[in-house]
């Protein structure tokens, strides 16, 4: 059953409750307003009877008697019972139908008690007269009878039956009567006095006549059954009510269950949709994590490290990468990749445990951040031993098969942080030692590659303006300390006159085709310079311009304008780049060789020579990498580096040339060591313009 | 201690005290009734409109400035019909029990209709007086009352009925003599007290009591010496058509006895002294001297009220 039905049974509950509620409060209310009215008339019929029992017995015992009010009572009992019988309840109603029976009986009863008390009170008058005519004429009988006669002594016992009869409201005795009156009437009496007596008679026969009927109206009266009716048809009326309410109650108890099914339904929906939040809350918070979390790992991913960062004030981060992550993925496959994945987590998830300073998220296949907040250099440094001390000093073994890693990392505080530090750890790969590395605003690459725009659009401008300019560098020979040639050297006149030298546009002039344009510059001003002077002269060619054919071409037009100079020049092939059409450059350069240049290699000892190539390059000289020439004095490592390049020169039959010459010492050292040239700022510096030595 | 108590009482209530012991009790002041509805009932009352031939009104037979009542013997009805009885003061009249002589109607609205309908007074009936009454501009606007008759479009004959039966409910005489001295305002003089102590002891007191002095129950006419019984009247019998409710009718008020000559319901006494006389004789069984009437007869000119305050406005 789903909730939405509940809803509806619910409500459908609270309809009908309410509905009966409304109906319940209509009936009750109807019923209420009908049982006061009808059961207060009753109650006015049951005190009106009463009243009239009491006036009338009052009426009977009292000389005066004011008859309004048993005038006014028998009156309203007639009325009030008529409300009651054309009561709508009593008329309509169904339930109440017995009662109308019976009240309608109660009418005629009424009625008939009413036109008793209406009798009665007419006989009441005229035994009431006759009484207080015999007692208070009694005194008149004195005058017209001897006392003691007789007629008095009749006349007396009349009145006092009479008088018995009345106080004790008993017609028995009255039985004697007849035989006083006989007796009166057989005496013989004066005129007047016949006239009196015959009064008299008058009165006792009435007496004699009415006082039993009198008596039996008046105990009728008195024991009326209209009492016992009233109260029946009340009683009734008052059971059949009862009947009523009993529906009430019953209607009332089906509200109080309607009401209480649809409060349990609707405490029900309350518990079920509670359980449903907290279900949703659940998988609300589970999707949380999983937005939140690698996957794989479990730790705090990219999202959450994006996050993060802006809740963090003064971040530094310390960017940890797996060495050789990805040939490790290639060589064992991605389930064991995963695995080491897992493990380096799980050490990095218990040693940056929330309570830690630091915060750790995978934000990359093997690139791990550690987030720090307000720390400085020297903690995070100390914090990046311990990783690296606990990554990498212990055997990860999967399937029986042990590994080592290694990891770089890089330490950032400059935002933004990742970018920064990710381009650290780029140069970190370039260095042979060390696995730790800051970034630094001079590591910037960034800079880099703005100033790669600009340096080529100055390279652009330059070739167009012709300002890329040669610049010549006496080599001599250490022996002799004569100069035997020059080597032209790239530079870039800007416009202020201003001269660029080649580490600050070469390297971003090689990445562009604009490169072999400048090598094509620097041949035709260096053999157009040369042309006309007796020196021998070498020019820098990259591996690459010897894939170039237009280069060739030019270089053959010059030969052919200045066929003398050819057998001057000396190519000079940079060392550090690789060579991918092999054939092509051995044919160049044998073709060169036949017009007499001189082949060499320069910055030799700085990248991977391949010696196999060296060998196959019939090399005239070679020319040993700045970089160790500068350090020879200090560095043993150095001079050991140059004293095996040495002895391959040896062992090639080729001669050799040492650049970046600084000092006397260097030179002797050089010269010692079997080197036959050497050029540098300590035999001069390279200058548009060749100076004679001499 | 309790003669003390009683002392304070009567010194207290003296008049209610009074009251309290006597059979009659005073009328009251200022009735209580519909004024709006009575004043429109005032007007019908002497309207000769509500009978067939326009000339008689229900003051033609009820004399509201005299007693309120006939004077003569027998009313007369429309074309000079003569009626069955004479007629009873209208004075009053609400305090009876029951209206007419043979008491066959409770209410005086159901009195009201019935001398409109007998074709030996008005001849009219319901449709017949609502047409006229209706027709009538004195009447559109005397019923056009919005606060007595807010629910009626025309003048129905209930109305009309009503307002006959709210103006007679106004003609009440009170402040007579007696009714001052029952509330203590006044004494009786000697003859007059020896009079209603006459009336009391006598036994008159025991059917003329109560407010209207009378009107509250029905009687024998000769209950003690017969009276001679004559069908023409229209008795109790002719409503019950019960042997003992022969020559059986209302007990008439006593109030303003003294102008409301002839009396009986048939007129026979033309004069207080005849009707006391009759009365004794028949419904008393009392041979009462003319000493006795009379003193009767000064307190009964103690009843005569002031006239219904509703006719002099």
């Amino acid at each position: 059953m789903g909730s939405r039905y509940s809803t509806f049974i619910a409500f459908f509950f609270g309809l009908i409750a309410l509905s009966l509620l409304a109906y319940y409060y209509h009936i009750e209310n109807d019923f209420r307003t009908n049982y006061k009215t009808i059961s207060a008339q009753f109650n006015i019929l049951q005190k009106d009877q009463e009243r009239v029992s009491y006036g009338l017995l009052q009426s009977a015992l009292f000389a005066y008697y004011n008859q309004d009010v048993i005038a006014k009572d028998r009156k309203n009992l007639k009325v009030v019972i008529k409300k009651i019988s054309q009561h709508p309840l009593i008329q309509n109603d169904k339930h109440y139908r017995p009662l109308k029976k019976n009240i309608a009986e109660l009418q005629v009863e009424i009625s008939n008690y009413i036109e008793l008390i209406e009798r009665y009170l007419m006989i009441n008058a005229g035994i009431k007269n006759s009484m207080v005519f015999l007692s208070t004429h009694e005194v008149n009988a004195r005058g017209l009878f001897d006392i003691g006669s007789d007629t008095l002594n009749y006349i007396h016992s009349i009145i006092d039956s009479v008088v018995q009869a009345k106080r004790l409201l008993d017609n028995s005795y009255l039985t004697q009567l007849p035989e006083y009156n006989k007796k009166l009437l057989n005496l013989s009496y004066t005129e007047e006095q016949d006239f009196y007596i015959k009064l008299i008679l008058t009165h006792t026969n009435y007496l004699e006549k009415n006082y039993p009927l009198y008596i039996e109206i008046f105990s009728q009266l008195m024991n009326s059954p209209l009492r016992v009716k009233l109260e029946t048809a009340q009683q009734q009326f008052e059971d059949l009510a009862q009947e009523d309410v009993a529906f009430l109650n019953i209607l009332a108890i089906s509200l109080f269950a309607l009401i209480f099914i649809a409060t349990v339904i609707i405490i029900f929906l309350l518990h079920r949709s509670q359980k449903e939040n907290k279900k949703l809350l659940m998988l609300h918070k589970h999707l949380e994590f999983t937005l939140k979390h690698d996957g794989l790992t479990g730790l705090l991913n990219r999202h959450s490290y994006d996050q993060s960062l802006s809740e963090v004030s003064n971040p530094a981060i310390l960017l940890i990468n797996i060495n050789r992550f990805k040939m490790f993925n290639e060589f064992y496959g991605s389930e064991h990749a995963d695995q080491l994945l897992v493990e380096v987590s799980s050490l990095l998830k218990q040693k940056f445990a929330p309570e830690q300073e630091g915060t750790c998220y995978r934000i990359g296949g093997d690139e791990f951040v550690i987030v720090f907040e307000k720390q400085n250099s020297q903690y995070i440094e100390k914090i990046a031993g311990e990783i690296n001390d606990l990554l990498t000093n212990r055997d990860y073994l999967f399937s029986d098969i042990r590994y080592t890693a290694r990891i770089n990392m890089a330490i950032s505080q400059v935002k933004p942080l990742l970018e920064t530090a990710d381009m650290a750890l780029k140069k970190l790969k370039d260095r042979p030692v060390g696995n730790i590395i800051h970034y630094t605003s001079k590591l910037d690459i960034r800079d880099q590659i703005r100033s790669n725009i600009e340096i080529t659009q100055i390279l652009y401008d330059a070739l167009n303006e012709n300002r890329i300019i040669p610049y010549y560098q006496p080599i001599i020979n250490l022996k002799t300390r004569e100069i035997v040639k020059y080597e032209a050297l790239v530079r870039l006149k800007m416009p202020d006159r201003k001269i660029l030298s080649p580490i600050q546009f070469l390297p971003v002039a090689q990445q562009t085709p604009l490169y072999h344009e400048i090598t094509r510059v620097m041949i035709a001003k260096t053999i157009e310079y040369f042309s006309d002077k007796p020196y021998r002269f070498s020019i820098n060619f990259s591996m690459s311009d010897l894939e170039d054919d237009d280069i060739i071409n030019i270089l053959i037009a010059q030969f052919a304008a200045h066929p003398d100079v050819a057998t001057r020049m000396d190519i000079e092939l940079l060392e550090s780049e690789m060579l991918t059409d092999m054939a092509k450059v051995k044919n160049f350069i044998s073709e060169l060789k036949k017009l007499g240049c001189g082949i060499s290699i320069d910055d030799f000892g700085s990248g991977y020579s391949n010696f196999s190539n060296l060998t196959e390059l019939e090399l005239d000289v070679i020319k040993i990498d700045g970089s160790l020439i500068k350090e020879i004095n200090h560095s043993s490592q150095h001079y050991k580096t140059v004293k095996a390049i040495m002895g391959l020169v040896t062992e090639m039959g080729t001669e050799s040339i040492a650049e970046f010459v600084q000092d006397e010492a260097s030179a002797q050292l050089l010269s010692d060591l079997g080197v036959t040239y050497a050029q540098g700022y300590y035999f001069g510096k390279p200058d548009e313009f060749i100076v004679d030595i001499e | 201690m309790i003669c003390l108590l009683f002392v304070c009482l009567t010194y207290l209530f003296p008049a209610g005290l009074l009251w309290a012991r006597e059979p009659i009790e005073p009328l009251p002041v200022q009735p209580e009734y519909d004024q709006q509805k009575a004043a429109i009932g005032k007007v019908l009352f002497s309207d000769p409109i509500l009978s067939q031939d326009r000339s008689i009104s229900c003051a033609s037979c009820h004399n509201i400035f005299s007693s309120g009542a006939d004077s003569r013997s027998v009313s007369l009805g429309v074309g000079g019909v003569a009626g069955d009885v004479q007629s009873p003061t209208v004075f009053n009249s609400r305090y009876n029990f029951k209206q007419f002589w043979n008491g066959r109607v409770d209410s005086l609205k159901e009195q009201a209709g019935e001398p409109v309908h007998n074709p030996a007074e008005m001849a009219m009936d319901k449709e017949k007086v609502e047409q006229r009454i209706n027709a009538s501009k004195k009447y559109q606007v005397l019923f056009s009352n919005k606060e007595c008759y807010q629910f009626s479009d025309s003048i129905t004959y209930d109305m009309v009925i009503e307002a006959i039966a709210e103006f007679e409910k106004a003609l009440v005489t009170p402040n007579s003599k007696f009714d001052r001295y029952l509330r203590g305002e006044e004494q009786l003089s000697q003859l007059e007290a020896s009079g209603y102590q006459l009336f009391k002891n006598l036994g008159c007191v025991t059917c003329h009591n109560g407010v209207n002095i009378g009107g509250n129950s029905f009687q024998k006419m000769g209950t003690i010496i017969p009276y001679a019984y004559k069908e023409v009247y229209p008795d109790r019998y002719s409503v019950t058509q019960k042997e003992y409710h022969k020559n059986v009718f209302k007990v008439p008020t006593l109030r303003n006895i003294a102008l409301s000559a002839p009396y009986f319901h048939d007129a026979s006494a033309k004069t207080l002294d005849d009707a006391i006389k009759a009365m004794s004789h028949h419904n008393l069984g009392y041979p009462i001297s003319d000493q006795q009437v009379k003193k009767i007869i000064i307190f009964l000119n103690t009843l005569t009220g002031d006239k219904p305050a509703i006719l002099e406005q």
